[in-house]
């Protein structure tokens, strides 16, 4: 079976452990539901509960990869521990919780909570692996996302500069239907779908453009072709960034949340 | 960082390069031998011309002329005076503590990184280095511990400025002294115009060191002293400029080469397009086939990539010396084996190839650790600069822009270059290499922000940073920035360690194992 | 030259970009988790139990489901004397395992051995309004005993051969043939004895309503035989009594004999009159059983009376409670260690040996000779020292009626002793076979930890301001406790009513009454089994399964007698049980078909406090 680029796991071998703690996990869950009546703060339920929230603590500690002292091991083996982890704390979860809906309210919030954190934190993991390759195989140009204003302010500039002393029809051509698209970031969603989106349209004037001008001025439509390209790219490099950025709101927030239930949780059980 | 530098002495050798600035008088070198090989009628107007690169200086008994590990880039010529050259053991008073390299080139093993962790040489990506040691460039044998004299007329340096190496040993004033230093642009001139200056430097590279180099090499490591002696004799020193061909493939072989410095690229043609294989630097050697093989073309063609010295051995004189020594026979026949299945190798993977002549082409095959972003890859976090300014007290040391080639990208973190061009120009010494080890680093303390090297570095990868001080002026004073390596972290590169995806990797160009395993 | 698009960043910045910062997210992250956090804590202390409790509890508990310290404990969850609080208000500890075990076994011993296991365990409550508290799941029963019917040992009726005389002599086959032959229908058979009821089980056998119409024409089982007057109590003088109905004209009186014309099942001038005469025959047994009556008696009148629960003490007496325990519990201590100090045979054995080794090792030659010696003797009394084994039931048995006599007499001879001997009846029923004393010291004190433990929690409760639960759950409890208690009462009075013989009776006396005894029981006896100088119990009567209930109604709906109770109609005794045994449960009662799980026949608890 052929994985597709971008499912296919960086590190095999943690996907293969991971999978086979998983199944662990699953033919413990069998067996003890069927020797007793499962209980999630008894026996075996109890012990998943107690290793769901170890592993959130753990999870938590992902921000720690960064430390200016001694960080321990690589940022890449903390994400691998990170993600397969995550993984496995949900599937503890939900065999703490006997694999049925908890009927309180708390149990309720903290199950959806648990499922939000790693589903977004999954769907994040596949953003990481798409958008990179979708920027890397459409695009030529790479940009830091906070340098994209002012990098498209300066391919502006450079179009003025080449338009200067151009003919009138070019220059023409230019305020009319060129200038305003240059001038103007648009990050459109598109971007995510397909990272050249647009591109063959917003080029078409241009192929028209050419057989009108004289030979001198070709070279100049096609460096203007070339900025609007490299103006389109930066468009996709942001809206593209953009996501890969604010992605991370959609995870660390609920998963302080999750969090702090947590620790009400564990509390309730200790107190009552 | 190494211990802060002794201020005063500084300044004291500051002074002493301030004096180099007065050119040597005309009447004091028309005099000398050492311009005895140029004709006549030519000589006033050579001289004339080299004057502003050499300067007589004054030296006083006991003063140090030259460091151990300094690098060279000046030949020496005694006037008048006795100079004492000294070896020290490791840990004697004449031996300097870890003394800094100014600019030029290092030695060639790079040691391991001390207190690193296991592991952390990976992240680093240093090249292979070759097995070749420093040059000697002394006239006289000179055991450690040990001390020789030169006395006037003689000349020192000029092997180590030619070919940019570290000087090996510690050169005093042993009486007071008159010294002419020859600069290397002068002394290149004089090379170029004077048939006979050259014909003296090489009878003097060949009778001091020559041997010591072929017997560095390891293709003649176990010979006798009596076969290096032979070969030595009739061994040839010649010269190419940019661009020239020394060998070209399909030309029937007939001799070996030596490199003595500068680089020299080896390539193949396949089809229409010249294959870059590898490239040789000071100390490899190209033709061991046509020593062992008879009528065997050149399989590559060589080209110098810069000035090169070469030293050529004709094959029907080596085959002489291999009559006599079987051993030699055999390990020519290893080394060869191994080229051609580096050749196999190029072949099999064109991408490298491509990478490689790309690295060529743009200069990154100077880097011992270049920084590369795997942009399918790369999620864009900043973790890597991020890192970077966690392990540099808040200050990242590149920026994550730069070159793209394929899917890499090549930010602006400097390569580590085996050849330095950065150090050349600096006034204070600020920044340098210490011997043995990899990192070119900027010392903040000595750096005076006068943007020579940012202006050096053909990439841009050195930036200076506006410090919060402010000049008299008024404006903020600036420091030279650039990537070290994080030489005092036992990680390694932070940029490395702090990419959760693994994207970032450093390598070296000439490591061709590792470039294929990581850019295929 | 074209421009072309840069690969790459076009142009170069000049200085470092700032970076945002580290922490971006993460601080949000943990502010939001503060708040949630504090949030959720300001609402618990406002009394919103939300988060703690996970689910609805069940509709019978909804009442005060608010209150949760009302169940649960700080630190321990919810403890047995928090439901003891409401469903074993007198502390009799039926719901316990141990009441369980008891039951179970018979075994004090292993009663007092067995696991506590909490109320919590299996009555599992949170899971929503619409669950029964009282359904538990099953498998819980795995931990002690098998998993599932497939593994359910042959019942104990089948399997022990020692099964109590049925005490009735019965043939279902001579029966069943006079019942064809008299023309009734094969199928109909069993049912004309064996009535089942519309919603409940089998109607049990009543002779007036299933034997009479056979055996007793005209309301009469025949005619008792003349017997000696002075043997039997005269139909005047019982009636004189009162309480019993008979009408004199039944008998006969004449040449010193008395003879009864009508013979009544149960017929009550019969059944005197064979109580007397056992009473003079057998004063022992007699007083054995009316000892063990007076035992049960005592014991249930003590229940009772503790059953006044710690829901109607004020705080006042709860505390005055709370010392009287204390104090009990400390003389049970000090008796405690009095019993593990005190020397056994065996230890004093073992320092006789000590000191002969320490004489035989020395140097005296008389000194040697002694150790010798002891050492001879400590060997010959060794065996003898033994802990004494468990005395086999029928031995403990007779030693039983022994003691109760002596009581009956020590009470009989000093009637102010009379309380006294009661407590000492009813401690009688508490030994256990094979128990030492310091076991049974600490059983009863462990009792009365138990019960300090609740007083004290309920005083803890008051104190914080929990209501007593309410009364009204006791009044189960005690309406069987006095249902018990009135049933041996009964009895009782009856063996209490039989006339005591003035003197001890000589052989020929002996021999009449006998005879008379005989000739009284004649009809009883064509029946009924005698033992001894009285008839046998029916043990029919009471039900055969002791620790499970078997409803025959839902059974009757699906299948024939005849498919359990194959081959009744041969069977000649009425000990033949004519049953297969469990095979023919599990021939419906397996995974997939009818229910296999304990509870279809079993309850853990049981209905009266043992």
């Amino acid at each position: 079976m052929t994985v597709a680029p971008v499912l296919r796991p960086k590190v095999p071998r943690n996907l293969r452990l991971t999978a086979a703690a998983a199944l662990v996990i699953l033919v413990v869950y069998a067996g003890g539901a069927w020797l007793w009546p499962w209980s999630p703060k008894r026996g075996l339920g109890l012990a998943f509960g107690f290793a769901a929230a170890l592993a959130f603590v753990v999870e938590m500690l992902y921000p720690a990869r960064r430390p200016r002292a001694r960080p321990f091991g690589t940022a890449r083996a903390w994400l691998q521990a990170h993600v397969y982890l995550g993984v496995l704390a949900f599937l503890a979860v939900l065999v703490h919780a006997g694999l049925s809906w908890p009927r309180g309210a708390m149990g309720f919030w903290l199950l959806a909570l648990s499922a939000w954190t790693t589903t977004s934190g999954l769907v994040g993991v596949w953003l990481q692996k798409s958008i990179p390759r979708a920027m890397a195989d459409g695009l030529q140009v790479e940009a830091l996302y906070e340098r994209i204003p002012q990098l498209a302010a300066e391919l502006v500039g450079e179009a003025d500069a080449l338009v200067a002393d151009a003919s009138d029809v070019l220059e023409r051509f230019y305020r009319e239907e060129v200038r305003d698209r240059i001038a103007t970031l648009q990050p459109s969603w598109a971007y995510v779908l397909d990272v050249r989106a647009g591109r063959e349209r917003a080029l078409e004037p241009f192929r028209r453009m050419v057989t009108f001008v004289s030979a001198e001025e070709k070279g100049k439509v096609e460096d203007l072709a070339s900025l609007l390209t490299e103006k389109l790219e930066l468009e996709a490099q942001l809206r593209l960034q953009g996501v890969l950025r604010r992605w991370l709101w959609l995870h660390v927030p609920p998963a302080g949340l999750l969090i702090g239930l947590v620790v009400v949780h564990v509390f309730a059980w200790v107190w009552y | 960082m190494t211990a802060p530098p002794d201020l005063a002495q500084l300044r004291e050798r500051y002074e002493q390069r301030l004096r180099l600035m007065v050119p040597a008088e005309m009447e004091l070198l028309t005099g000398l031998s050492l311009f005895a090989g140029i004709p006549e009628k030519a000589r006033e107007k050579v001289i004339e011309k080299v004057r502003k690169y050499i300067h007589l200086c004054t030296y006083s008994r006991g003063e140090v002329i030259l460091r151990e590990g300094d690098y060279g880039d000046s030949a020496y010529y005694v006037v008048a005076g006795t100079v004492e050259v000294v070896l020290g053991r490791p840990g004697e008073p004449d031996r300097p503590p870890a003394p800094r390299v100014r600019g030029g080139a290092h030695r060639v093993r790079p040691t391991d990184r001390a207190g690193a962790r296991p592991g952390a040489e990976r992240m680093i990506g240093r090249g292979g280095g070759t097995d070749t040691v420093v040059l000697s460039a002394f006239p006289a044998e000179v055991a450690p511990g040990g001390r020789a004299l030169l006395e006037a007329g003689e000349i020192f340096g000029e092997i180590s400025a030619l070919s940019r190496y570290p000087i090996s040993a510690t050169v005093r004033a042993a009486s007071p002294l008159k010294l002419l230093q020859i600069r290397l642009p002068g002394l290149r001139m004089l090379q170029a115009s004077s048939k006979e200056f050259k014909k003296f430097l090489d009878t003097r590279y060949r009778e001091r060191t020559l041997a010591r180099h072929l017997k560095s090499v390891s293709l003649f490591e176990d010979v006798a002293a009596a076969v290096i002696e032979s070969v030595r004799e009739k061994a040839e020193l010649v010269a190419f400029e940019p661009g020239q061909i020394v060998a070209e493939e399909g030309k029937p072989a007939d001799a070996f080469y030596l490199v003595r410095g500068g680089y020299l690229k080896v390539s193949v043609t396949a089809g229409t397009a010249d294959l870059a294989v590898t490239y040789l630097r000071t100390g490899d050697f190209a033709g061991e086939a046509s020593l062992v093989l008879d009528d065997e073309p050149w399989p590559f063609t060589l080209q110098a990539l810069e000035h090169v010295e070469l030293v050529k051995l004709a094959r029907d004189d080596f085959r002489k010396i291999l009559a006599a020594h079987p051993k030699v026979e055999e390990k020519l026949w290893q080394s060869m084996v191994a080229r051609l299945k580096l050749r196999g190798a190029a072949a099999r993977h064109p991408v490298s190839s491509e990478y490689l002549q790309m690295a060529m082409d743009t200069g990154l095959i100077h880097g011992e650790s270049v920084l590369l972003i795997d942009l399918a890859t790369c999620t864009r976090c900043d973790d890597c600069v991020r890192g970077c300014a966690d392990a540099h007290a808040g200050e990242p040391r590149f920026i994550r822009e730069g070159q793209r080639y394929r899917n890499w990208l090549v930010p602006t973190a400097c390569y580590q270059c085996t050849d330095p061009v950065c150090m050349m120009d600096c006034p204070t010494g600020a920044i340098t290499r210490a011997v043995g080890t990899l990192e070119v680093q900027i010392n903040p303390a000595t750096c005076i922000g006068c943007s020579n090297c940012a202006k050096r570095c053909p990439w841009g990868n050195i930036v200076m940073v506006e410090q919060e001080e402010r000049r008299p002026d008024g404006k903020h004073v600036e420091l030279a920035s650039k990537c070290d390596l994080c030489f005092g972290r036992p990680e390694g590169p932070a940029c490395v360690q702090m990419c959760p995806h693994g994207s970032a990797q450093r390598i070296s160009f000439k490591d061709m194992e590792r470039v294929v395993e990581t850019l295929r | 030259m074209p421009r072309g698009v840069s690969w790459g960043t076009p142009g170069r910045s000049e200085s470092y970009t700032p970076l945002r910062g580290k922490w971006a997210f993460v601080l949000p992250a943990l502010v939001l988790g503060g708040a949630a956090l504090a949030g959720l804590l300001l609402l618990h202390a406002l009394g919103w139990r939300g988060s703690a409790s996970p689910g609805a509890v069940a509709s019978a508990h909804a009442a005060f489901e608010s209150r949760c310290e009302e169940c649960h404990t700080a630190r321990a969850g919810v403890v047995d004397v928090r439901c003891q609080r409401c469903h074993d208000p007198s502390g009799a500890g039926r719901l316990t395992n141990a009441a369980h075990v008891l039951v179970g076994s018979g075994d004090a011993r292993k009663a007092a051995a067995a696991p506590a296991v909490a109320c919590a365990h299996c009555h599992v409550d949170h899971r929503g309004r619409d669950r029964r508290l009282a359904e538990v799941d099953t498998r819980q029963c795995s931990a002690c005993h098998f998993r599932s019917l497939s593994s359910h040992p042959e019942f104990a009726l089948l399997r022990t051969a020692s099964l109590e005389a049925p005490g009735i002599k019965f043939s279902h086959e001579r029966h069943v043939k006079e019942f064809l032959k008299r023309g009734g229908a094969e199928k109909d058979a069993c049912l004309k004895c064996h009535e089942p009821l519309p919603r409940g089980d089998i109607e049990p056998i009543v002779f007036d309503r299933h034997c009479a119409s056979c055996h007793a024409k005209d309301g009469s089982l025949g005619l008792v035989e003349p017997v000696p007057q002075e043997d039997v109590v005269l139909p005047a003088d019982l009636l004189a009594r009162g309480g019993y109905n008979f009408r004199l004209e039944e008998f006969d009186t004449s040449r010193g004999r008395i003879a009864k014309a009508t013979l009544r099942h149960k017929d009550d001038w019969v059944l005197f009159n064979l109580r007397k005469l056992r009473r003079e025959l057998d004063p022992a047994g007699f007083a054995a059983e009316r000892g063990a009556l007076q035992s049960r008696e005592a014991q249930l009148r003590r229940r009772l009376a503790l059953a006044a629960p710690l829901a109607g003490l004020d705080l006042e007496a709860l505390r005055a409670r709370e010392q009287a325990l204390a104090a009990e519990l400390a003389g049970l201590e000090t008796r405690l260690a009095a019993q593990a100090r005190a020397f056994g045979p065996a230890s004093g054995l073992d320092r006789v040996a000590e000191i002969a080794a320490a004489a035989a090792a020395s140097a005296d030659a008389t000194a040697r000779d002694e150790g010798q010696r002891l050492e001879a003797q400590a060997q010959a009394l060794r065996p003898l020292s033994a802990p004494a084994a468990a005395l086999p039931a029928a031995d403990r048995e007779a030693r039983r009626k022994e003691l109760l006599t002596l009581l009956d007499a020590i009470e009989a001879a000093d009637p102010e002793l009379a309380p006294r001997a009661e407590d000492l009846r009813r401690r009688l029923l508490a030994l256990s076979a094979g128990e030492s004393p310091a076991e049974l010291l600490a059983r009863v004190r462990d009792q009365r930890a138990a019960e300090r433990a609740r007083v004290e929690d309920e005083i803890a409760l008051r104190a914080s301001g929990v209501q007593p639960p309410p009364m009204a759950l006791l009044a189960g409890e005690q309406r069987a406790l006095r249902d018990a208690l009135a049933a041996v009462q009964d009895r009782l009075a009856l063996l209490s009513d039989a006339p005591e013989r003035a003197g001890p009776l000589g052989d020929e006396l002996v021999r009449r009454k006998r005879e008379t005894l005989e000739v009284l029981s004649a009809a009883c006896r064509k029946c009924h089994v005698p033992a001894g100088v009285a008839l046998a119990p029916l043990s029919v009567a009471r039900p055969r399964l002791v620790r499970a209930s078997f409803a025959h109604a839902p059974h009757l709906l699906q299948a024939e007698c005849a498919r359990c109770h194959a081959g009744v109609e041969q069977s000649k005794e009425a000990a033949e049980l004519s049953f297969k045994g469990i095979a023919s449960c599990r021939e419906c009662h397996r995974p997939g078909a009818a229910r296999a799980d304990c509870q279809v026949c079993h309850r853990y608890h049981p209905r009266v406090t043992p």
